[in-house]
């Protein structure tokens, strides 16, 4: 029973599971070898092999950086575009075609059809994502090998992209009960996914509390917080305004020469959530994203429930 | 060609409505940043252009939001013909294929030809229409965010050059077309816009690539402190040794050219004698930096070229498409 619905599902989403398959597995491939080559460098580091990549933050900016980049985008828009294209593709054509009417009955109920049309498609969908994710991953941390990449690429590696990734399933998979036809139901899901996408980078901030960062926490000293908000501050601690600090910079330098002592120079203090709290933000992102997935997976039941066939 | 109107909107009012609706909404951000920030040129005018003191500051940041709404707006301009051309074009002859209503709409039209024009060329008008309005749309945006001191209009300059004008529809009309092909030769929805979404990006990816290669051809060295330079289209840097030489940055390490002027804060270049002059190290000398660049004057022509190439591809895809449904099985 299980064999032949994994063949319907096939069957009718062959080219769709083929070119997310192509997409997915090609871009981890390729990530994957960035990863590799620039391991491969860090390998050295500490050996008459070493080169620049060894001691500055950006290691790899100059010589991977483009590679990185246009793979990075290229995963951000498989993580939305496979999710999309598999979920919009498991009712609309039902309905579309008017074999609704036939295939509903025939399964005894409707939610039973649909979660045989749907687990296969969500396994395999879950499946190309998650390793999408672990190589956007291992890409991150490879590209920035001497810092704690903390809020760097969130939303785009690891459990953050699956997370995204299951929503914008469920969600076209609602949207497609909802309007029943195919490209309608493309459109509406795209922009749904624009807007997810926009509102949670909006979000990102509110998680937990920002908070004055510690030196220890910020990219010079190897991690990569989320800055929320910067400040100076005068050598006795109060807060000044940035042309205040602009007076106070100049009239040091210019009284002292080129090294003045630090003592009297204003502060630069930011304001954010450190690196090490990146762990804490994730889970409370991904409860709200799970929940927001059940709301859609109830939708996508209701409506399927109480549509009509054709 | 009323009726074929009527029918076309009829087979893809929601997509239609979708992406005119899209267009409208561009029209209003466009309308709302042109006159923000053409208040704020006319409060804070002078600092927009030259040097700049510590006043300017509420200037720059005022402006930040409303050019960001105007980048956004060109950025459309890269965007918007991919999807009218993908979502409009792809459905035409991939959706009668696949509802198995091809057989009917051939045979009642008196020939395939006669069919496909009758639904294509309304499609091309609304893709048409639609794309030269955000191509237009593009101009004003970039006319208010343009912060160039050389006193050009765009007409005469590259900036974000392939993100209006002219070459929004070309593109457009030519991605519709390219759509419609591949939804004629798979004959099913969603797959041809799979395949047509990545063969529009290989195609732009491709097109660029080919028009920058030819644009190195029409190129004219401008000084790195030239203002021509700022409605110039750069497509390589040089360094000019002091005997007129153009070399390229390896090579002026190679002759020991170092590419920097010594240059007064007025912008002349000082010479030996002249106060803050610093003479280059033993074995060097000084050259100066200069960009082989396509100059402003020139823009409308290679705009037109460009838009010929799309035209081109267009006619292309088009004549593909006549080929494939002249023999396709219907179903």
């Amino acid at each position: 029973m299980i064999q032949a619905w994994l063949r319907i599902a096939w069957r009718l989403q062959r080219s769709v599971v083929v070119f997310s398959a192509v997409a997915c597995l090609g871009l981890s491939g390729v990530a994957a070898w960035l990863v590799a080559d620039m391991r491969s460098i860090v390998a050295g580091c500490g050996t008459p092999s070493a080169t620049a990549a060894c001691d500055v933050i950006y290691a790899f900016q100059a010589t991977h950086g483009p590679a990185v980049s246009m793979v990075q985008a290229g995963m951000g828009l498989a993580q939305y575009g496979v999710p999309l294209v598999l979920g919009v593709a498991l009712i609309t054509p039902e309905i579309e075609h008017r074999t609704a009417m036939i295939s509903w009955p025939m399964a005894r109920s409707r939610m039973r059809w649909l979660m045989w049309r749907l687990l296969p498609v969500a396994a395999i969908g879950l499946l190309l994502i998650g390793v999408l994710a672990l190589a956007a991953e291992a890409l991150a941390q490879a590209y920035l090998p001497h810092s704690d990449i903390g809020f760097t690429n969130h939303g785009l590696r690891g459990a953050s992209m699956l997370t995204r990734a299951l929503l914008v399933f469920v969600a076209a998979v609602a949207i497609g009960a909802l309007l029943g036809r195919l490209l309608p139901a493309l459109l509406v899901a795209g922009a749904l996914s624009l807007g997810l996408a926009s509102g949670l980078d909006a979000a990102l901030p509110h998680w937990v509390e920002s908070a004055e960062l510690a030196p220890a926490d910020d990219m010079q000293h190897g991690a990569f917080p989320l800055n929320t908000g910067f400040e100076y501050r005068a050598p006795d601690g109060g807060p000044i305004s940035d042309a205040e600090a602009e007076a106070m910079l100049t009239a040091a330098y210019e009284e002292h020469g080129e090294n003045p002592d630090p003592a009297v120079l204003p502060q630069e203090v930011f304001f954010g959530v450190a690196a090490w709290r990146y762990p804490e933000v994730l889970i409370r992102e991904s409860a709200a994203l799970v929940v927001a997935t059940m709301v859609a997976g109830t939708l996508a039941v209701l409506t399927l429930q109480r549509r009509r066939p054709a | 060609m009323l009726g074929w109107l009527r029918l076309d909107f009829r087979l893809q009012r929601f997509e239609i409505l979708a992406l005119l609706a899209l267009v409208a909404v561009l029209a209003v951000v466009t309308g709302i940043s042109a006159v923000q920030l053409g208040e704020l040129r006319e409060q804070y005018g002078a600092c927009y252009v030259g040097t700049v003191g510590e006043e300017c500051a509420p200037a720059f940041l005022a402006r930040v939001p409303w050019e960001e709404a105007a980048h956004w707006i060109l950025r459309s301009g890269w965007v918007v013909p991919f999807l009218l051309g993908t979502v409009l074009g792809v459905p035409i002859v991939a959706r009668e294929v696949e509802h198995r209503t091809g057989a009917w709409a051939w045979t009642l039209s008196l020939g395939r030809v006669r069919w496909l024009l009758g639904r294509v060329l309304p499609i091309l008008l609304v893709v048409a229409i639609a794309a030269g309005a955000v191509g237009l749309l593009a101009e004003l945006a970039a006319s208010a965010a343009n912060t160039n001191s050389d006193g050009r209009d765009l007409s005469e300059s590259w900036l974000w050059f392939d993100q209006r004008g002219l070459i929004v529809p070309a593109r457009a009309v030519a991605l519709l077309c390219i759509g419609l092909a591949v939804g004629a030769m798979v004959g099913r929805i969603l797959p041809a816009l799979l395949v047509s979404a990545v063969l529009s990006v290989a195609v732009f990816a491709g097109t660029t690539t080919g028009m920058e290669a030819w644009r190195s051809t029409d190129t004219v060295a401008i000084g790195v402190n030239e203002v021509a330079l700022q409605s110039a289209h750069v497509v390589q840097w040089r360094v000019r040794a002091p005997d007129g030489r153009l070399l390229a940055f390896d090579e002026a390490d190679a002759a020991r050219v170092i590419p920097a002027m010594m240059l007064a804060p007025t912008g002349e270049e000082l010479g030996p004698g002249d106060d803050g002059y610093e003479p280059p190290p033993p074995g060097y000398v000084y050259g100066e930096e200069v960009a082989l660049a396509v100059p402003g004057e020139r823009y409308q022509a290679w705009v037109l070229r460009e838009s010929a190439v799309w035209t081109g591809l267009a006619a292309v895809a088009l004549c593909g498409a006549w080929a494939v449904v002249r023999r396709r099985r219907p179903a």
